[in-house]
């Protein structure tokens, strides 16, 4: 009976096979198109585009080149002094959100009616695009109204002009500016993980007799230290192709100290008009993230 | 090994007040088990007594010492918290030592006395693994080691054992008790669970609405109840309390029944509550003059004990036998019971009538 009825359902049971293998196909197809016109094809054209020669003013199409435009990198003395100043940019960077966070988010972690207003008000940096916040900054730091400009003055750091004239201090300041508007998502994602330690493990530690630094150090830390890696790489993978905040602000200037890899990209196109030797650059950064990523996540995963 | 004194203590958050002018003494070296339903106000009384609590009013001294400014680290106690609280990113071993630790013991002392603690708890083989590698009983013995270890005047024991399976709660609570009577120090333990308090007791101390309903051994709960509070919450299944008055035939019940008692053993006319334990009804024989007439709702076997619940009148009575007992649903019974085991309260008051027993 049971056989016979088995045999009986075949047909309909392989038509509804086929559909069961189907289904999942269609239900990620559009996930996959859309990944793969936004984020493949461009990056295989990118890759494609780098190794092509395309210098446009004798050429108006690319020719194959090989490794050339590698090669020109490699001996490319002010893309080099860019690559570094764009760690400098990218540690800086992560260090002023840590720094800024983590006092912050400690502020923030209690169930008060403040700390639940400010932790919305905090968000504002981060949804505010680089060009309002660059052009806002600019106006705090210029030399004839700028309110910050006045206070830096009377601090003694700025002299009669702005400190964006000044090579060392731009850059500083840009780099500060850019961990000011990284913070308030690194705060929301440590309050989560701080709201996520449970009360009893303060009381045990203070009965253990740990004081507020101790308590710091052996409970809170460890239980967002890996909420924090994760996120400071994220924010450091945005500050090593950012572009915008620094063109905004300073061009790439005075003189290219604030010149990062995402300027020294954009100067390759629309200045120097060499698009295959900018995906050059593009393939480089890449595979430097790549790697930077990969071993912090290995790290990560041999201590825990 | 220390006392601790609880003089007039108060606990308020704002306007609501939640403690009033508690006194209790704690003798040293015993188990003191602090039982009530839950929102009586056990837990903050042990936080209190923690230091995780301020104190509103009153005085509170441990081991002689008033201790109501005091910072938990500082009053020489340990505490066992029902979700053990072990710190998720240190070894057992460094979970264990980490108070000796912060007090900046030797190396070599703390070591030592992590070892002795690991070895009246059976953890030898542990001391390596994290929290999340132990099982519930493990990590609950953990957090018993890491209270050991600091040696301390009185332990605080927090409903530590409402977080593991039955099985396990009893074993544990066979062990919390030996590991009292080998360190003989100080403990006080919270529970919600009455069975808990009844096995590990030296003293009881039941709690309602913050304040205490009746301090006393075990056995002295169970058998003369202070009031209708305790007859009602200590015992399983619960004591069976019926409002009436004793008239001429006998005590006739607010729900119709009649309890027939030997005259002149209680005052007549007075509004009291009878109580009986389910333990102490009998099916009574045929010719037993002081028996209830009583008819079967329901029955619960469980093998070794028949739980069946009978109406009387407009009331219902529990009564548990140890004999195996046929009888169908809605079939007259008769239930008899011994005079002496009665309880008797004051209706108003709710206190216990002492008169008779």
């Amino acid at each position: 009976m049971v056989s016979s009825s088995l045999l009986a359902a075949q047909p309909g049971r392989r038509k509804t096979m086929t559909a069961d293998r189907i289904l999942p196909y269609v239900l990620i197809a559009p996930a996959v198109i859309v990944a793969t016109i936004i984020a493949v094809i461009p990056l295989i054209y990118d890759v494609w585009l780098s190794l092509q020669d395309w210098y446009l003013l004798r050429q108006p199409t690319p020719v194959w080149g090989g490794l050339k435009n590698f090669r020109t990198l490699i001996y490319d003395v002010s893309l080099w002094s860019a690559f570094w100043r764009t760690w400098v940019w990218t540690l800086g960077t992560v260090a002023v959100e840590i720094v800024l966070a983590l006092p912050i988010a400690l502020l923030l972690n209690r169930d008060t009616l403040v700390a639940r207003v400010a932790s919305a008000l905090i968000l504002l940096p981060w949804v505010m695009p680089f060009i309002v916040l660059g052009y806002g900054w600019q106006f705090l730091l210029d030399s004839q109204v700028g309110t910050v400009h006045f206070m830096l003055r009377a601090l003694g750091i700025a002299g009669d002009s702005s400190v964006l004239n000044d090579p060392t201090l731009a850059f500083t300041v840009i780099i500060f500016i850019s961990g000011w508007k990284g913070t308030p998502f690194l705060v929301l994602a440590l309050i989560a993980a701080m709201k996520a330690i449970p009360d009893e493990l303060y009381e045990a530690a203070e009965v253990d007799g740990a004081s507020a630094v101790t308590r710091f150090m052996h409970v809170t830390l460890p239980a967002i230290q890996n909420t924090m890696l994760i996120i400071a790489l994220v924010l450091g993978i945005l500050a090593f192709y950012s572009f915008d905040l620094a063109w905004i602000m300073t061009k790439g200037g005075p003189q290219s100290a604030t010149t990062i890899l995402g300027i020294k990209m954009y100067n390759a196109i629309f200045n120097d008009l060499r698009p295959a030797y900018a995906a050059a650059i593009s393939v480089v950064m890449l595979v430097v993230l790549a790697i930077a990523s990969a071993l912090s996540l290995r790290l990560r995963r041999a201590e825990a | 090994m220390a006392s601790v004194e609880l003089d007039g203590i108060g606990k308020r958050y704002g306007s609501l007040s939640v403690i009033e002018g508690l006194n209790l003494d704690v003798r040293d070296g015993e188990l003191l088990i602090l039982v009530g339903p839950s929102g009586c106000g056990k837990s903050t009384l042990l936080r209190i007594i923690a230091g995780l609590e301020s104190i509103s009013g009153g005085e509170l001294r441990i081991g002689g010492r008033l201790v109501n400014e005091m910072a938990p680290r500082d009053r020489n106690i340990a505490m066992v918290f029902q979700s053990y609280a072990l710190y998720p990113h240190k070894t057992v071993a460094q979970n264990m030592g980490f108070s000796l630790m912060l007090a900046k013991r030797p190396k070599a002392e703390i070591e030592r006395k992590v070892k002795e603690a690991a070895d009246i708890l059976n953890l030898g083989g542990l001391l390596d693994r994290y929290p999340k590698q132990l099982s519930g009983g493990q990590r609950q013995r953990v957090a018993m080691g890491r209270a050991i270890v600091r040696d301390p005047e009185v332990f605080l024991f927090d409903e530590p054992l409402s977080n593991l399976d039955a099985k396990l709660r009893v074993q544990m609570r066979a062990e919390i008790k030996a590991l009292h009577e080998r360190l003989g120090t100080t403990m006080i333990y919270v529970t919600h669970d009455q069975v808990e308090a009844m096995t590990m007791a030296d003293r009881i101390v039941v709690l309602n609405r913050g304040h205490i309903e009746q301090v006393g051994a075990p056995l002295e709960l169970y058998d003369r109840p202070a009031n209708l509070f305790v007859a009602d919450f200590i015992g399983s299944p619960s004591m069976n309390l019926m409002p009436g008055r004793v008239e001429d035939d006998g005590f006739r019940l607010d729900g119709g029944g009649i309890v027939p008692l030997p005259s002149g053993l209680l005052p007549t006319g007075r509004e009291l509550v009878l109580g009986i334990r389910p333990q102490h009804l009998l099916p009574a024989a045929d010719d037993a003059p002081a028996a209830l007439p009583v008819r079967v709702l329901l029955q619960e076997p469980t093998g070794d004990e028949t739980f069946v619940e009978f109406a009387f009148g407009s009331d219902h009575i529990r009564a548990v036998f140890r004999e195996r007992v046929v009888i169908g649903s809605g079939e007259s019974f008769s239930l008899a019971f011994d005079p002496a085991r009665l309880h008797v309260f004051d209706k108003a008051s709710g206190e216990r009538l002492s008169a008779n027993n």
